[in-house]
């Protein structure tokens, strides 16, 4: 009745409305103005869509991108951006801890994603405290605010710029323009699991406004410490003051505790904390129909706690501290300018700022606030000699406080066979710059039991006491990819083809090594044995990875993937393990009778060992299954939805005493 | 004073030359009475002129003017054309108290707005008829059918004006296995409306509505679609310059030269055929926005494919 009585007064207030601009063109002359009439037809409009606003189709651009939409993210039934990385070919997937998810680039090269780059509306999430660091960020990111994801399979850095190295993960949020409203999602389930979202948009079509606050919490892995909780809470604002003018604004915070810890001794249980906010503010200006200009300045502050007692012997017992408190900030500003300079040649250009404050006595003894300042200049040219030909040279040149300057160049030429079909050849040279901890690390430890003979309280522990000693003469580590790719879309029955091969070279892997400092000061122990940063060369990657997108009938879409690599270690025998011969996934999404979604998404790899302490596993395929119901009840949308992750069964996830065990649970999710 | 005066002198001018030349010389006397001067309307004007002065079976004396310059029914022609909305209005009272108003023909006017202005009785009689602005449904869905063959369900914003295109829309798409989504959209909630639209259709078409498609909601529209990669199907240039990924339309000329043809088939002797959709149009597409949204579309081609489609 009270939705009747409103839905009357709405209808009437309509009315009035429309009756009003009659009256008044009846007084003012023999106008129409809410009347259909010829004028509806010839009025001039503007030009909303130019070039300058469209993204470039897929078959123009320099690289193999894969992208997942929004309704991907919805009907995968995943939590975390990691699990819809298993979906892109060439990506490998596992979990340190159920704490740390992750995804990689064709190797599992290190556990902190530092070799890839990841934006999130331009800002890029690459942490540099510790060892360079992008999975905490991804951790961070609230799968329903995402428009969608794109992947840049591949590296390029001419681009992207350092650490754009093996792959570029770019996510889109949702414009607030488009999230007005209020929405809720409730999940729950096995495990643990207890993620909330709630959502409050408003706005009208000149400025839209969003609200979301998230929280997303798990138990983890069986048997080991590894519970986390991701909360955050963000605002977007989107400002369209002229048809050629977008503002966005972004503020964000959110913090992210999780537990870790093997709980030896020398690795005990305990909570790690991650705390960030970060302020976004991007204006893009169209000048012409082919001309824009990007302003983008960002800045972030990250606070990390992870404090823990370890206890040991020398010569008698010590204990310490392990520190690995600390915090960073930092700010980007950039610029990006592109035009067309005439039909057959556009150009893209521009210039970027980075500066980086970090904070964390205890891991750079004695040094204080640690600054870097990072300067980049990039240019792109796209030149069309022919319409089947499309020619593409870019490249970076960065500037950086301590490892000095560098080029990153890349060509490209894509071939169109015909609109449908497309090949293209490339090659590029990217670059991993050197983080603060492996520039400058000095992390000792200092006893604090009492009654070592030996070591008095408040003195450095002898032997193992000092954990990494950075000799600082570490170089970037670059990568040189050829590759050769097509893209193709088989209309007639609705098929996508996205096939690339590649060779990969390493060189200057940066890696841990142990060296032997004398300890004059103590005759027991002779050596100090620190780790250091040294570089090495890298392993030798070749191989190729495809996937079909097929829509057999209208509700049927199938998506299969593969990675088939051989690896050849540049430096010692187990880097060619972190490579696994064969990696798949196939994704059937089906539309079934009563409009329910059902969803399959396999995913296995041959055996392989994650870099930092992962076992030579053979993954055995995982089976996710999800069913959803899209319902309506007058104005409101909703879904209901049951996941079941690892539904054929458990199996080993990065070490041989890690199980990844079957996990089921449930959403609801309301749009009002 | 000055500005009446001159009115004036032009009002008797074109009386006399209108009564004297038809007089002096046994022509056929047609009004073409514009609703605006210059632009489409003139474009149609001077179609459909040309249509007739390609055959000249009979001498016509043209009175082309816009509709303010035809004050009085006097002396009366054999025939009026009125191009635009208002002009039509305007022919249909200036010979309202006319027992035996001469034939008019309208030109450049959407259907639903003939039919608003039109004079029931005229049209019994069947001394009005006109040639519609706007495409039929059948041929706007055949269109979608054969540009987006994966288009399943079909988007439409209507305001209260538009909301009567409806059920013939929905008769056509049903004929060619395409659901049509409709809601109805006023300012005020065009946006809630048109984003809970689009997360369940694959096109959306957009018919001619003040109300809902305005020079100042396009932009907003056609942007909103963009970003949840759904195509927009415009009903006029404008909308495909504009971001549109196509439209079909008529031209002004091809309206005015169709009324030219069925003026020449009245002049004969026959009667006036019965109102009816342009017999020619055009398939215009943005390669641009059609490159970007991974489609393959040649406006020819089409236009030609949707006109061997209506070919008995």
């Amino acid at each position: 009745m009270k939705a009747y009585s409103f839905r009357f007064g709405r209808a009437a207030r309509t009315r009035w409305q429309r009756a009003l601009p009659l009256v008044l063109a009846f007084i003012g002359g023999p106008g129409m103005a809410q009347q259909v009439s010829e004028k509806d037809y010839f009025d001039e409009l503007p030009v909303v869509l130019s070039v300058s606003r469209l993204a470039q189709p897929l078959r123009d651009v320099p690289g193999s991108v894969t992208v997942i939409d929004r309704d991907l993210i919805r009907r995968s039934g995943a939590r975390e951006v990691a699990d819809l990385l298993r979906l892109v070919p060439g990506f490998l997937y596992t979990a340190r801890s159920g704490a740390n998810p992750q995804a990689s680039y064709h190797a599992g090269m290190d556990t902190y994603g530092a070799r890839m780059q990841v934006y999130v509306d331009g800002r890029s999430l690459y942490s540099s405290f510790l060892f360079g660091d992008t999975n905490l960020g991804l951790r961070g990111i609230i799968l329903e605010e995402i428009e969608r994801i794109e992947v840049l399979r591949g590296s390029n850095s001419a681009s992207y710029g350092a650490n754009a190295f093996l792959g570029v993960v770019n996510i889109v949020t949702r414009n607030a323009a488009d999230t007005h409203g209020t929405m809720v999602s409730l999940t729950g389930g096995d495990g643990g699991v207890n993620d909330n979202v709630a959502r409050v948009g408003w706005g009208d079509e000149k400025a839209g406004f969003r609200v979301v606050a998230a929280r997303r919490s798990d138990s983890g892995i069986d048997g080991i410490y590894d519970d986390s909780r991701v909360s955050r809470l963000q605002f977007r604002a989107d400002w369209t003051p002229s048809l050629n003018d977008d503002v966005m604004f972004q503020l964000g915070a959110g913090e992210i505790s999780r537990g870790d810890g093997t709980g030896t001794a020398s690795n005990p249980r305990r909570t790690i904390g991650q705390a960030t906010v970060h302020a976004l503010l991007r204006w893009q200006r169209r000048l012409g129909g082919d001309e824009k200009l990007d302003l983008r300045f960002s800045h972030e502050r990250e606070a990390f706690a992870d404090r823990a007692l370890v206890t040991g012997a020398v010569l008698g017992p010590v204990s310490a501290i392990n520190d690995s408190n600390g915090n960073v900030r930092r700010s980007e500003l950039g610029l990006q300018h592109s035009f067309a300079w005439n039909d057959a040649v556009r150009v893209a250009w521009g210039g970027e700022w980075r500066h980086e404050v970090l904070h964390a006595p205890a891991l750079y003894f004695g040094a204080g606030d640690l600054s870097l300042h990072q300067w980049r200049a990039f240019g792109t040219l796209e030149w069309r000699p022919h319409e089947q030909w499309l020619l593409q040279a870019s490249g970076m040149h960065e500037s950086h406080s301590y490892t000095g300057s560098a080029l990153s160049p890349r060509l490209a030429a894509n071939f169109h066979l015909t609109s449908d079909h497309t090949l293209r050849a490339g090659a590029s040279r990217s670059q991993r710059a050197p983080n603060f901890y492996e520039l400058r690390a000095d992390t000792r430890l200092f006893n604090l039991s009492p009654g070592n003979a030996f070591v008095p309280v408040g003195a450095q522990i002898p032997g193992v006491g000092w954990l990494f000693l950075s000799s600082g003469t570490v170089k970037a580590e670059t990568l040189i990819s050829q590759e050769l790719a097509y893209l193709g879309h088989f209309r007639e029955i609705n098929l996508k083809v996205d096939a690339r091969a590649f060779i990969e070279r390493m060189n200057d892997r940066v890696a841990v090594e142990g060296r032997n400092l004398p300890n004059p000061a103590l005759v027991p122990v002779p050596f100090v044995a620190v780790g250091d940063f040294v570089n090495r060369p890298g392993p030798r990657l070749h191989g190729f990875e495809y996937q079909f997108d097929w829509r057999p009938l209208a509700d049927t879409r199938l998506m299969f993937s593969e990675l088939q690599i051989r690896s050849k270690a540049g430096w010692n025998a187990a880097e060619a393990l972190e490579a696994p011969e064969r990696s798949s996934s196939l994704t059937w999404l089906q539309k079934l009778p009563g409009n329910v979604d059902f969803t399959a998404i396999s995913t296995a790899s041959t055996p392989f060992k994650w870099a930092g302490g992962g076992d030579l596993i053979n993954t055995p395929r995982r089976l996710d299954l999800r069913l959803g119901k899209p319902f309506a009840i007058g104005a409101t949308r909703g879904e209901v939805s049951a996941t079941v992750q690892a539904v054929n069964g458990g199996h080993q996830i990065y070490k041989m005493t890690q199980r990844f065990n079957r996990r089921g649970f449930v959403n609801l999710r309301l749009d009002f | 004073m000055h500005g009446r005066l001159a009115k004036l002198v032009a009002t008797a001018c074109l009386c006399l030359m209108t009564y004297g030349s038809a007089w002096a010389a046994g022509a056929i006397s047609v009004w073409v009475a514009l609703s605006e001067d210059g632009g489409a309307h003139a474009e149609a004007a001077q179609a459909l002129r040309a249509e007739l002065d390609r055959t000249p079976a009979s001498r016509i004396d043209w009175q082309v003017a816009h509709w303010t310059r035809f004050t009085s029914s006097k002396p009366e022609p054999q025939w009026v054309v009125a191009i635009g909305a208002t002009a039509q209005r305007a022919m249909q009272e200036l010979f309202a108290d006319d027992a035996t108003p001469p034939p008019l023909l309208s030109l450049l006017v959407p259907r639903f707005a003939f039919e608003r202005i039109a004079d029931p009785g005229r049209l019994r009689a069947g001394t009005l008829s006109a040639v519609y602005l706007d495409q039929p449904p059948a041929r706007q869905l055949d269109l979608i059918r054969l540009a987006l063959p994966d288009v399943r369900n079909l988007g439409m914003l209507v305001g209260a004006e538009s909301k009567a295109h409806v059920v013939a829309f929905d008769k056509a798409a049903k004929e060619r296995g395409i659901n049509v989504v409709v809601a109805q959209a006023e300012t005020e909630r065009l946006f809630p409306t048109l984003q809970a639209m689009l997360s369940e259709v694959e096109a959306l078409l957009a018919v001619p509505d003040p109300a809902v498609f305005n020079s100042k909601s396009a932009a907003n529209i056609l942007m909103t679609a963009y970003r949840s990669r759904v195509p927009l199907v415009g009903f006029s240039p404008a909308y495909v310059k504009a971001g549109a990924l196509l439209a079909v339309y008529s031209t002004p000329v091809q309206i005015g030269t169709r009324g030219g043809a069925m003026l020449r088939q009245a002049l004969a002797g026959r009667n006036l055929p019965p109102p009816q959709w342009p017999s020619d149009f055009v398939v215009s597409v943005s390669l641009d926005v059609a490159r970007s949204l991974g489609f393959v579309l040649h406006g020819p081609q089409l236009e030609e494919q949707l006109r061997q489609k209506e070919r008995p």
